[in-house]
């Protein structure tokens, strides 16, 4: 079994979508093992997530949330998380159904990415490489040299 | 853009314009298939998956608003009631 050096990064994502959350599974199986998914069913269960992850452990690489959840809705997700000092600068994106202005103009307040799910293969092909995009430049080179 | 209009688009352009200016309405199942309704101006895109968000079996175009009786219960009226 080949070991890697580098760490395993983490993505957590949010959706109450279930064919979502397999699509994005799927779209980042080319980055196993170095990456790992971690889904939520809705906004509570990310935010419990990250308010229990311990001061040591490392912090996701990525969050990725749908707008529209049960319970807390991506918004106030992102939101608590500006709030908190630990996950201010997690590159997070808003990843949701329709490109409407008033969910990016959202996103760009609170620093974070917005993606328009995809609807059909010519945007799905290229989407796992949008989302990495928006890792820190350390994560992305660290990626991008385990996958050449 | 009429109904007309966008359906003598070619492929991707059709579903380029939808991803860019289409707003979700709701999504379905029929026969283990997703369907996913957009509106697009003034008039309704419902998209059928073989697979789902890539490979598209059936684009539906139309202006008649009973498109949307299969997903009325799941359409949230909050943002489009006047307060």
């Amino acid at each position: 079994m080949r070991e890697t050096l580098f760490p395993k990064y983490k993505i957590l994502y949010a959706d109450d979508d279930e064919d979502d959350r397999q699509l994005l599974q799927e779209v980042f199986a080319d980055y196993s093992p170095h990456l790992e998914i971690i889904c939520f069913e809705n906004g509570a269960a990310i935010i419990d997530y990250l308010h229990a992850l311990p001061s040591h452990a490392q912090t996701p690489c990525l969050v990725i949330l749908d707008i529209n959840m049960p319970l807390v809705n991506g918004k106030d997700v992102l939101k608590n998380m500006r709030s908190i000092e630990r996950f201010a600068n997690t590159p997070v994106v808003l990843f949701t159904t329709s490109a409407q202005l008033k969910d990016k103009q959202f996103a760009e307040q609170h620093n974070a990415g917005f993606i328009t799910k995809p609807i059909d293969a010519e945007q799905l092909r290229t989407i796992a490489e949008i989302f990495v995009d928006h890792c820190a430049d350390e994560v992305k080179k660290n990626i991008l040299a385990i996958n050449s | 853009m009429t109904v007309h209009t966008f359906c003598t688009l070619l492929y991707p352009n059709a579903t380029g314009l939808l991803y860019r200016e289409g707003v979700y309405i709701g999504k379905r199942k029929l026969n283990g298939s997703a369907i996913l309704l957009f509106q697009l101006y003034d008039f309704y895109v419902e998209i059928t998956y073989l697979t789902y968000r890539d490979q598209i079996s059936c684009i539906n175009v139309t202006n008649n608003m009973a498109i949307l009786d299969p997903y009325l219960p799941q359409i949230d009226i909050k943002e489009i009631t006047v307060t």
